[in-house]
């Protein structure tokens, strides 16, 4: 479903260049439900933001259903971003003038969309995530675990090919971020969704089927969920702490 | 088929989008508000100002091409700058508030043509909504402004207001110009195509480099080097090196501005344990708050500060004007005086007292005397194209009055010896580096040739009389009056008269009274001090009318013309500058100010004069209203921009275990310093700005600037009460933004 071939990005400041991400290539499965761990600086975020086309990379393929989004201008990006991804941001990202159901319909909305199927399909997804009862209120008036369903929710409006998370529950106390995984976990279980995200969270991490380690702008390595989640959260703690850190990533 | 299914379809979805967007803008209403809020004040204040100032009241009072019109224009151009300046700032918020929105619209994957057409229908809306208003309400406030001041400062009937398109079109101009800025801030923002710095952008900080220790020493010394190079210096070399200061010389101002900049980066981002830890740490919140966002909040102070010295020295400028205008001639003897040509047959004793009893006045004291005018050579200054002053030798007539007239006239005693002379000056003057008292090298009577050198023998006091010579009007020994007297004819004389009115007084009250020309009793003007007393005042009016009936091509000259100086440049072949015919209507506004032979009248020149003077006073004191409003509203969408974007900063401190006290002191020092910083700073450089202009002018104080400088500093207190008043309004608004709920200040 998505495709990195040969990614670098690199970051200059006055004469010097930091090279972030270096050669990195992976694959994510349609259905997957796939991690980025790492340790601060490993280039998790921006690797993210390079997916999402949301800063320009040097070199490099990103493929999305096999075809190739390296290089859409304006028109088709805004297209892609509608109607083949879904994002997920750590700070929610909701807009504050809109209810929870509004933020929901909004990828739709802006797709032009028939209302009352768009409105049924978001009533349908928010029972999906527990947050019905919610919809008409604003986010100021809703917890951080609700905000982040509704942000996953609204990711899904489009059925996008991938769900891209950016430290989804970085803001979250465990229950909430429990909460957020479940939703996620329900999005690929009910609605087939291929989810990539980026984690400095072991416990959120160890939901995944594989977890892509980076390291110095580089794959470092898989691990891939074969044994109990519980085996393979201890897993990836080891793996981090060998890599040094587990510290949040905000590249 | 398919087209109407499309069509239908597509009218639905449109308007949900519209819908959305429209409760977003109902939701972000503030952010709307503030903008249009910017919008309409600075189109209502500049246009009220441009309607005003081009109304026809005004423009016919101002004299063309004179300095009063040049200042004018700096002054508008100095709100219109002010005024744009706070209008594009919260622009900016407005912007920086919609990114979020914009960038979480992007991310979502809606395209930037549709967003930009739809942020472009928004803000067009909002902004064409507010300049329409704040054009239409320019006419009645400017209206209302010009009643308040007809009523404080004109205080006649006289002055009508009358409307002019040239206004209503200046403030369309300006409109335009704002609306173009906001369309170039809004193709900017809309041209951001990283999505990630879209997103970022509300919470986006800066960091200003270390700030020395040195900097606000700095920027003090700047400030102070600035004024003294830019002020003291001209003066100095004026009159040390007779060599002024090239138009350049004026940058110097630049290191003021330089220093202000200095001194509020230090006030803003430099913090020290220093001496007082205890300070430092309860402060510590508060300037870290300010240090992040140092560089915004220091061009923000220092344009606030720029518009209280703009405030208070517009003021200032206006006081003076008014205050100088109240005292013109208010030191001369007699209420009435005038000079004119002796062959000119003008309204003479019996006319005017017969004038008088028609308006129930009567002449209290009546004096006539003859001047006579002589050749003089004396020598003056002029200055080069190199700002170079020279010396340079006049020749032209000068008006010549004997020691014994004067007396009679003066009241005082003057002893004069043949070959001497005394130079008569108004009360309180100065002597410039134009000419001074004892310019006299010699004297020749115009008709048989005889010279003299007188020798000077100081000045003596005469407003009345001062006010007839150019460049002085001298007194001569009785012996050499005679002697110049012989062989000149009235073509070489002027008659000077000069008398006083009083209201007839009441039979029953006849205290403080005294006797007229004819011995009837009078006494003074039964009205109240300071008012205007419409019989007095009627008699002058007709007084006036009637000498300028009187008045002939005899003295149809302009106020510098000299018969002697024509001469000379006719012979040279040259032409001469003061030659022409002025209007001589009596409701020619211009023309006391330009003729040469101008009657004087207390009265007249308290209602007249201050007319003309009152324009520019308005003018100056509604510039300094517009500078404190939009000082005012710069400094209350700092104060509300820094609440909302530390709201999360005010939750955590609540979480750290802060109570509402302690934010409310956070909120209190940052607040503080965003008002007090600025006002003391534009007060303190307009104080030290103000010193120098009325010492450097003459290398002394009087005690009329004295007062004048004293009366700023009471006008600094006002500046800083109203800016109080928006501190407290900000300071609540500020604590709402903030989340705290008590209000404990």
């Amino acid at each position: 479903m998505l495709q990195v071939k040969h990614l670098s990005k690199s970051y200059s400041s006055g004469d010097q260049i930091y090279p972030v991400l270096k050669d990195v290539s992976l694959e994510v499965g349609k259905g997957e439900f796939v991690a980025v761990m790492g340790p601060s600086g490993s280039g998790k975020t921006t690797l993210l933001n390079c997916i999402s086309r949301f800063i320009p990379h040097e070199q490099g393929e990103i493929l999305l259903a096999d075809s190739d989004i390296s290089n859409l201008n304006g028109e088709e990006l805004a297209e892609v971003r509608n109607r083949r991804m879904g994002f997920v941001f750590q700070d929610f990202m909701l807009l504050d003038g809109l209810s929870v159901f509004e933020n929901i319909c909004l990828p739709q909305i802006i797709a032009h969309r028939p209302i009352a199927q768009m409105e049924e399909k978001a009533r349908n997804i928010c029972r999906l995530f527990g947050i019905e009862k919610i919809m008409e209120k604003y986010p100021a008036e809703i917890s951080g675990g609700e905000k982040q369903r509704t942000a996953v929710a609204r990711a899904l409006m489009n059925q996008p090919y991938v769900i891209l998370a950016d430290e989804p529950t970085g803001n979250l106390d465990s229950k909430s971020c429990k909460a957020v995984i479940d939703a996620f976990l329900q999005a690929k279980k009910e609605m087939g969704a291929t989810i990539f995200m980026v984690t400095h969270d072991s416990f959120a991490a160890s939901f995944c089927d594989r977890v892509i380690v980076l390291k110095d702008g580089q794959v470092h390595g898989e691990l891939r969920r074969s044994r109990t989640r519980r085996e393979f959260m201890d897993e990836l703690l080891d793996t981090i702490r060998t890599l040094g850190g587990d510290d949040d990533d905000n590249e | 088929m398919s087209f109407w299914i499309r069509s239908a379809h597509w009218e639905v979805t449109m308007m949900t989008m519209s819908k959305i967007m429209a409760k977003l803008c109902k939701k972000n209403r503030e952010q709307y508000r503030l903008l249009g809020v910017c919008v309409f004040l600075s189109v209502l204040l500049v246009s009220s100002f441009t309607m005003m100032y081009f109304s026809p009241s005004i423009q016919e009072f101002l004299p063309s091409g004179g300095d009063t019109r040049k200042l004018m224009w700096l002054l508008l151009g100095v709100v219109t700058v002010g005024c744009l300046i706070f209008t594009l700032y919260g622009g900016s918020l407005f912007f920086r508030k919609k990114s979020r929105e914009f960038g979480v619209m992007l991310a979502l994957g809606a395209r930037k043509k549709m967003l930009a057409g739809q942020l472009a229908k928004e803000v067009a809306f909002v902004v064409l909504r507010y300049i329409l208003l704040g054009i239409l309400l320019a006419v009645p406030v400017s209206y209302l402004v010009w009643k308040i001041f007809q009523i404080l400062v004109i205080n006649t009937s006289q002055m009508q207001y009358r409307f002019g398109m040239t206004g209503i079109l200046a403030g369309l101009i300006f409109a335009a110009l704002l609306v173009c800025s906001i369309l170039i801030m809004g193709i900017r923002f809309v041209r951001r195509t990283d999505i990630m710095d879209i997103l970022n952008a509300s919470r986006k900080t800066e960091m200003v480099r270390e700030i020395g220790p040195y900097t606000g020493k700095l920027g003090m010394v700047l400030i102070l080097a600035g004024l003294l190079l830019a002020m003291a210096v001209p003066s100095l070399t004026a009159r040390l090196f007779h060599q002024g200061m090239p138009a350049i010389w004026q940058a110097t101002y630049l290191l003021c501005v330089l220093g202000l900049y200095l001194v509020t980066l230090s006030a803003v981002g430099r913090s020290k344990k220093g001496k007082r830890p205890e300070k430092y740490y309860n402060n510590i919140i508060s300037t870290n708050l300010m240090r992040f966002t140092a560089r915004q909040t220091t061009r923000n102070m220092c344009v606030i500060a720029l518009l209280v010295f703009v405030m208070v020295m517009a003021a200032f400028w206006g006081m003076l004007y008014y205050f100088d205008a109240m005292r013109q001639g208010s030191e001369a003897l007699y209420d009435y005086s005038v000079h004119y040509p002796a062959k000119e047959r003008q309204i003479g004793f019996e006319e005017t007292e017969k004038l008088a009893e028609d308006h129930g006045v009567s002449i209290i004291s009546y004096e006539e005397t003859d001047s006579l005018e002589l050749i003089v050579r004396y020598t003056g200054k002029d200055m080069d194209d190199q700002k170079r002053y020279f010396d340079v030798e006049y020749e032209k007539l000068a008006s010549f009055i004997s020691a014994s007239d004067f007396a009679r006239i003066s009241k005082t005693s003057v002893a004069l010896e043949e070959g001497e002379y005394q130079t008569v000056t108004p009360s309180g003057f100065r002597e410039t580096i134009w000419v001074g008292v004892d310019c006299l090298n010699e004297i020749e009577h115009p008709v048989t040739g005889e010279c003299l050198k007188p020798e000077y023998k100081g000045t003596v006091v005469s407003d009345n009389l001062a006010m007839t010579g150019e460049p002085f009007l001298f007194l001569l020994s009785d012996a050499d009056y005679e002697r110049f007297s012989e062989g000149l004819t009235d073509d070489f004389k002027e008659r000077h008269v000069l008398f006083d009115v009083g209201h007839m007084a009441a039979a029953s009250d006849t205290a403080g009274s005294v006797s007229d020309a004819a011995g009837q009793e009078v006494r003074g003007c039964t009205c109240k001090e300071g008012e205007l007393c419409p019989a007095t005042y009627d008699f002058a009016d007709a007084w006036k009318r009637a000498y300028i009936e009187r008045a002939t091509e005899l003295s149809n000259h302009y106020r510098l013309y000299d018969a002697r100086e024509e001469e000379l440049a006719l012979a040279a072949g040259e032409e001469y500058s003061y030659a022409g015919e002025i209007d001589m209507s009596p409701d020619n506004t211009q023309l006391i100010g330009e003729w040469k032979y101008a009657p004087f009248s207390k009265i007249l020149m308290k209602a007249e004069t201050m007319e003309m003077v009152a324009v520019f006073v308005v003018l100056s004191i509604y510039i300094s209203v517009i500078a404190l409003a939009a000082a005012g509203i710069m400094s209350y969408i700092r104060s509300i921009t820094i609440a909302a974007d530390n709201r999360q900063l005010f939750e955590d401190l609540g979480k750290l275990g802060a109570d509402d006290a302690y934010k409310e002191r956070v909120i209190r020092v940052q607040l503080r310093k965003i008002f007090a910083y600025p006002a003391a700073s534009g007060c303190g450089i307009v104080g030290v700005f103000s010193l120098f202009l009325t010492w450097f002018n003459d290398m002394n104080l009087e005690v009329f600037e004295i007062k004048m400088l004293l009366m700023e500093a009471v006008l600094m207190v006002v500046v800083g009460a109203v800016l109080y008043g928006v501190y407290r309004t900000a300071y609540r608004r500020t604590k709402e933004i903030a989340g705290i709920a008590s209000f404990h200040a």
